[in-house]
């Protein structure tokens, strides 16, 4: 992992079209700016990986039979 | 073009019914082009489609219309994110969420916190995690499909 130390207010720009700042530090915490063409989608990481395993969950589909049965009740 | 799908054997697709994730689904940017498949005739009255990966069979999500599960689910969709597109109208907009099956099926759940986007006229597509985190990644619905199955 390339590794650049930044102060307030400096910024790195990756891929001639992403801009990253650091807007403010707060003890343990910083607000980070980030510019980028509205195309690029951009997570908070915990939350990416959540979904990432929701949709692994979805592909495993263990209970697809006890499902079937559940809404073959309806015909 | 034929395609190998993980419940219906070799189906075979016209190059009109392919669905194109520029991004792929999250955490599978590898597959971008899917079709949706209707399963009306296993007993389940069409109500689960198959968002079926053209690339790998085994990549098969279980997708339902939120709409059947919740009211008045608004998803938020930057239009930008469709952005090959040149003429995005809400209208043409198909939403769709992932739903999960586990063992134990009164777990059944949809994913409302990251939604499929689904441009019907150019059949391009995203899955968007929505900032709002007010939308349960995992939605408990066995309550809401039991008893319809009950009244009918």
């Amino acid at each position: 992992m390339l590794a650049l130390t930044r102060k307030k207010n400096e910024s790195i720009i990756i891929n001639n079209n992403i801009e990253i700042t650091v807007l403010e530090i707060k003890g343990d915490q910083i607000k980070i700016g980030i510019k980028a063409p509205r195309d690029i989608p951009v997570y908070r990481k915990e939350v990416y990986l959540q979904i990432q395993a929701s949709n692994k969950d979805s592909l495993e589909q263990e209970g697809l039979d006890d499902l079937r049965n559940l809404l073959g009740l309806k015909g | 073009m034929k395609a190998q799908t993980r419940l219906f054997g070799e189906i075979d697709i016209g190059e009109d019914k392919i669905i194109t994730f520029k991004d792929g689904m999250i955490g599978l940017p590898e597959y971008k082009r899917y079709t949706l498949i209707y399963d009306l005739d296993k007993k389940d009255t069409g109500m689960i489609k198959w968002l079926q990966s053209l690339d790998d069979k085994d990549v098969a999500f279980p997708v339902i219309d939120p709409s059947l599960v919740i009211k008045g689910y608004e998803p938020f969709l930057d239009l930008d994110i469709l952005s090959d597109d040149e003429d995005v109208k809400a209208d043409n907009i198909i939403v769709l969420v992932t739903l999960t099956a586990p063992k134990d099926i009164t777990k059944l759940s949809v994913n409302l916190r990251a939604p499929i986007f689904i441009n019907s006229s150019t059949l391009n597509a995203a899955q968007c995690i929505q900032n709002d985190n007010s939308f349960p990644i995992k939605y408990y619905i066995y309550d809401i499909i039991k008893p319809e199955s009950k009244t009918e």
